[in-house]
């Protein structure tokens, strides 16, 4: 077998080793998303769609957020002195071992969203998009998911220890969650601040996450732009500081 | 022949001097041991010359380094794997599977297979940690302080491995280690470090004779007392 493949399915099985993991992964997302459609009696919030229509965007972000930026960068910060150091010196690429690292966790990511969708669907009469919008959806959903365990991957990268990782990627994903949109209206905040969250990512996916899902459009300005850049302005960090730390010889 | 060559390497962190001027050449076939105190820069030296951290200035020229990276054989100080994988697993990642189970066998590690890594018992991870690192036949072996931690038995049958497997193929060796029996056993030339410089280096029976001692293992402790002796006032 392909070593990049050997090692993805190794980092899958130590992923699915971890209760915890799975919990917060696969288990939590499911208990919040009851629990938030069954304390608001699921209620109507414009034209048919109900607040578990309007949810799922959100918790779609809140997984990615969870998973990638606090799981993966811990993670990331753990491995990456030691056990990186060693699996190089015995020969694997650095570069199949990132990729590794964050496909097992996109894929949990992945599975975790679907579930929610097909129990939202199944419990709460959840209504699917059209079939072009759940793909636009799906394909928006990987390249935010793909921005956001970048940033976890940057900040365990540049974090030599598993608390440093775990207060930084907090604060971080809690400042993305509060200015994403999910739990405060955009709007309400200073035009400044407005002009400022705009550019983050966790905000622009969630925006173009609803508009697919919701066959809306939002009065909020979205441009895939900001997600491309944000992609390449991360890789650029951490392929920078692997260098120095001389991963990549 | 291949041969590393370090010609004034000095590395620095901050201000503080790790390593200072260092001289040293391997020769393809020996097998070298680098001493000293906690703190002298064995470790780090090993790493410039695996280029884990670059240095300040000077020049290592490693011959070596051309080999595809299983021909060299790495074990570091602070060796690690992901704790929840499985012993057969992690042997099947970086070795050819099944051609492994002889070493195993060897090692007594046959019954530990489906254990976690975490599972293992020190002188256990030394053991799979050694098979990983001989089973692909390695030409050079860098090795920093193998038997730390071990009990007497398992560190004698480490080291009678080691020996075995020098002798049988050839192989080029730098080892750190603290323990003399381990340089008695298996190196020829030995580098004595001391903050960060040689203060000596050459073949054993040379610097027995230097010293005016007969070449034994009790004089090699007594050589590493003249060497050191300013710091064992």
């Amino acid at each position: 077998m392909n070593k990049a493949l050997q090692f993805f399915y190794l980092e899958s099985k130590v992923a699915l080793r971890v209760p915890m993991s799975i919990f917060f992964a696969m288990i939590f997302p499911l208990l919040l998303l009851c629990v938030m459609v069954m304390t608001t009696k699921n209620l109507l919030i414009y034209e048919n769609f109900h607040f578990v229509d309007v949810y799922i965007p959100s918790l779609a972000l809140l997984t990615l957020l969870t998973i990638g930026v606090t799981s993966l960068s811990i993670v990331v910060s753990v491995n990456r002195s030691k056990i990186w150091q060693t699996y190089v010196l015995k020969g694997l690429n650095i570069y199949h071992i990132i990729f590794s690292q964050i496909a097992v966790y996109l894929l949990l990511a992945f599975i975790s969203t679907l579930l929610a969708i097909f129990v939202g669907h199944q419990c709460f009469d959840l209504i699917l998009p059209s079939f072009n919008n759940f793909l636009m959806f799906c394909f928006v959903w990987l390249l935010s998911a793909i921005n956001i365990f970048l940033l976890g991957f940057t900040i365990g990268c540049l974090l030599n220890n598993e608390k440093s990782a775990q207060q930084t990627s907090t604060i971080i994903m809690f400042l993305l969650m509060v200015f994403s949109g999910v739990f405060t209206n955009i709007q309400s905040f200073p035009l400044y601040v407005q002009n400022i969250v705009k550019y983050l990512p966790s905000t622009q996916a969630y925006y173009i996450l609803s508009n697919y899902w919701l066959n809306s459009n939002n009065y909020f300005e979205v441009s895939w732009g900001v997600l491309i850049i944000w992609a390449v302005f991360l890789i650029g960090i951490i392929i920078w500081k692997l260098k120095k730390d001389n991963f990549s010889r | 022949m291949k041969r590393i060559t370090l010609k004034d390497v000095n590395f620095k962190v901050k201000d503080k001097e790790i390593l200072k001027n260092i001289n040293l050449t391997v020769n393809q076939g020996e097998s070298v041991a680098i001493l000293g105190p906690n703190g002298a820069g064995k470790t780090t030296l090993i790493n410039c010359i695996l280029k884990l951290q670059k240095i300040d200035s000077g020049e290592i020229i490693n011959d070596f380094e051309s080999l595809p990276k299983y021909k060299i054989g790495v074990h570091s100080q602070e060796q690690s794997f992901y704790k929840l994988l499985k012993v057969k697993e992690i042997l099947d990642l970086f070795l050819f599977e099944g051609e492994y189970m002889h070493l195993v066998e060897k090692y007594g590690l046959e019954n530990n297979l489906n254990q976690q890594i975490g599972e293992l018992s020190t002188g256990e991870f030394k053991k799979l940690s050694l098979i990983i690192l001989l089973e692909n036949d390695p030409e050079i072996i860098f090795i920093d302080e193998i038997t730390t931690g071990l009990d007497t038995i398992t560190r004698m049958e480490v080291l009678s491995f080691l020996k075995n497997e020098l002798k049988k193929s050839g192989k080029t060796m730098i080892m750190v280690t603290h323990y003399l029996e381990e340089v008695e056993e298996i190196s020829e030339k030995l580098v004595f470090l001391k903050k960060g410089e040689i203060v000596e280096s050459g073949l054993k029976n040379d610097l027995c004779t230097k010293y005016g001692l007969n070449y034994s293992e009790n004089n090699l402790i007594v050589l590493y007392n003249q060497v050191y002796k300013e710091d064992m006032k």
